[in-house]
């Protein structure tokens, strides 16, 4: 509800350069076996500088498969992956450039959380890449800061004395202080309660605004997906079924449904009221925006 | 009035408490031990759950939800208070068993409850170790397999099935014991929009057939659907009673950072404009007739 961005439509989408480009991608799991499951069937997938991309779609529909190819923790072995220049295809790659490019937050990361300090922790991905000391402690203090967790409080504390939200936090500054350009983010709110969840949405809205990152989303969550992304992908069975703005992609109820997908509650509402010949803005994509565009139609000045 | 399945009288807890509780609670022991010297966790909930009542158990994290619920089934027992279940006080070990055979309790990652390589010996695991007969043990696997419509799926190894079909698997094997209440921690916040319809659905069909569910939950859409709500905070009850009721108190639950359920916090941004546009809403239909009859209305 709070610090909710005007979803999208306000602001344009500053058609950057792409910074990852994913085409005709393909990729099978246990090839040549009975189990063999071809997870990846031609997808292609573009992400520009600043914008935030969603990626939709059931359990099994593909998306954990491509966001390890964005960061070429895996490598295609048909199609192509060009991530910031870098074509993971190619031998001669530097993986470290390309991962130092792309962050990766998994699902629960908090569940690879080792080092005792939460500033420890933080801190192993500079370390890894050889930083001088006061470098890493400057990128992990603003890491700390970004995400909410002051440094100077947080950073002697136990990992495991944090909260579920405070260990969720924790991990993603863990890949932010590695500096990267793209935050490639798996399910980030799962599991937490509404309001640690509403407050990472914050956070995670700001790595864009003020910090000018590029974000992947990979989420159920149809709320969370409307309010934060600008363009959408959904995967279904390999396969990019739907690709659009945001409003595109939830307006197009039919299709959506027809990809065992239900839009965000609030946009349900607005479908219904207009399929009844009610004259309530169609594009709503929000709570806020659903309960202005009703209250407009019930005819109050809003 | 029936006689109730499940009462909490004034229950108190701590870890450091009960430290000698063991594997038993499920909490990761680093966890427990940080708990140590945390303060209570629970500090005097009193509640009662009727047979075949449908209960969402809300509150933000820290609240003392997981902890209430191993309690119900005596995974927990209480510092000072008592639960009684079925009328057996949990503190009785000699109650154990019976206690565990009524009330099952199922976890957020279900991978922690499997212990057989196929679907089928899964789900006879619980019953079979009760010492159910043959013939009867493989109509209880057949029944809880079609219940949550994996029967197909009974040859098959759990680690290869969706994150859905696992968890309904581990409500199988639960239901096998024949339960009169069944408790879900959690059970769908990592499942996709289709893997939470398909325990939804499972939810009502236990409905149906007169079994408990104690259901703890962060998803207010689903907290929504149940008979009642019982909201946590700081290890008390805040408030419950009927969803309509609880999510009339939008102030209290912001207070301890509970969300409304989409629909009724769209209600409720309509009503900052309309003032007299209800906000007992609690689902698209409900909020799609609403407005329906006020536009009508010549306003």
């Amino acid at each position: 509800m709070t610090g909710a961005r005007q979803a999208n439509g306000s602001r344009e989408v500053q058609a950057g350069s792409p910074l990852i480009e994913v085409t005709d991608l393909w990729h099978t799991y246990m090839a040549g076996t009975p189990f063999e499951h071809t997870a990846l069937r031609g997808v292609s997938v573009e992400v520009r500088a600043g914008e935030v991309v969603g990626i939709l779609g059931r359990t099994g529909s593909g998306k954990s498969t491509l966001i390890q190819y964005l960061n070429g923790l895996l490598r295609p072995a048909r199609g192509r992956v060009v991530v910031d220049g870098h074509d993971l295809a190619s031998p001669r790659t530097d993986l470290r450039a390309v991962r130092q490019r792309v962050g990766l937050v998994f699902q629960d990361p908090e569940t690879q959380m080792f080092e005792p300090l939460v500033g420890d922790d933080v801190a192993y991905g500079p370390r890894q890449l050889r930083l001088p000391m006061d470098e890493i402690r400057a990128r992990v203090r603003w890491a700390m800061d970004t995400v909410g967790l002051p440094f100077e409080r947080f950073k002697d504390r136990y990992t495991f004395s944090l909260s579920g939200g405070e260990m969720r936090k924790a991990a993603l500054a863990g890949v932010l202080a590695i500096r990267p350009r793209v935050l490639v983010l798996d399910e980030p709110t799962s599991g937490l309660d509404p309001g640690a969840r509403a407050e990472l949405r914050r956070r995670i809205q700001d790595l864009r605004d003020r910090e000018g990152l590029t974000l992947v989303l990979v989420s159920h969550d149809m709320e969370e997906v409307a309010r934060l992304s600008d363009r959408l992908y959904v995967l279904q069975d390999g396969v990019v079924a739907a690709a659009g703005s945001t409003r595109e992609v939830f307006g197009d109820a039919a299709r959506l449904a027809a990809l065992g997908l239900a839009p965000p509650e609030p946009v349900q509402v607005v479908q219904r009221l207009r399929a009844l010949g009610m004259a309530v803005r169609p594009d709503a994509l929000t709570v806020e925006e659903a309960g202005d565009a009703v209250a407009a139609l019930l005819g109050a000045r809003v | 009035m029936a006689d109730p399945l499940i009462v909490c009288e004034d229950i108190h807890f701590s870890y450091a408490a009960s430290a000698g509780s063991g594997p038993d609670t499920g909490v990761p022991r680093d966890r427990e031990a940080a708990a140590q010297a945390g303060p209570p966790v629970l500090r005097g909930v009193s509640l009662r759950i009727d047979p075949g009542e449908y209960v969402a158990i809300v509150g933000p994290n820290g609240s003392g939800k997981s902890t209430l619920a191993r309690h119900l089934n005596a995974l927990l027992r209480p510092a000072s208070g008592r639960v009684l279940v079925a009328g057996l006080d949990t503190r009785d070990p000699a109650h154990t068993r019976a206690i565990r055979g009524t009330v099952g309790m199922v976890f957020q990652h279900p991978e922690s409850q499997m212990v057989a390589t196929i679907v089928e010996e899964d789900v006879a695991f619980g019953p079979e170790n009760l010492g159910v007969p043959h013939e009867e043990l493989r109509v209880r696997v057949r029944e809880a397999l079609e219940l949550v419509g994996m029967w197909g799926a009974r040859d098959r190894p759990p680690h290869l099935l969706s994150a859905g079909q696992k968890q309904r698997v581990a409500i199988a094997a639960v239901l096998a014991m024949r339960p009169a209440c069944l408790v879900l921690d959690e059970a769908t916040s990592m499942l996709d929009p289709e893997g939470r319809q398909a325990v939804a659905a499972i939810i009502a069909e236990l409905r149906r057939r007169g079994t408990a569910v104690v259901a703890i939950t962060h998803l207010m859409n689903e907290a929504a659907r149940a008979d009642r709500i019982i909201a946590l905070a700081g290890g008390a009850v805040l408030v419950e009673g009927p969803p309509r009721r609880v999510f009339a108190r939008a102030d209290l639950l912001r207070d301890v950072g509970l969300d409304l359920p989409p629909v009724t916090a769209v209600a409720l941004r309509v009503r900052a404009h309309v003032p007299e546009f209800p906000i007992d809403v609690l689902s698209v239909d409900e909020l799609t007739a609403a407005v329906v009859a006020r536009a009508g209305r010549p306003s």
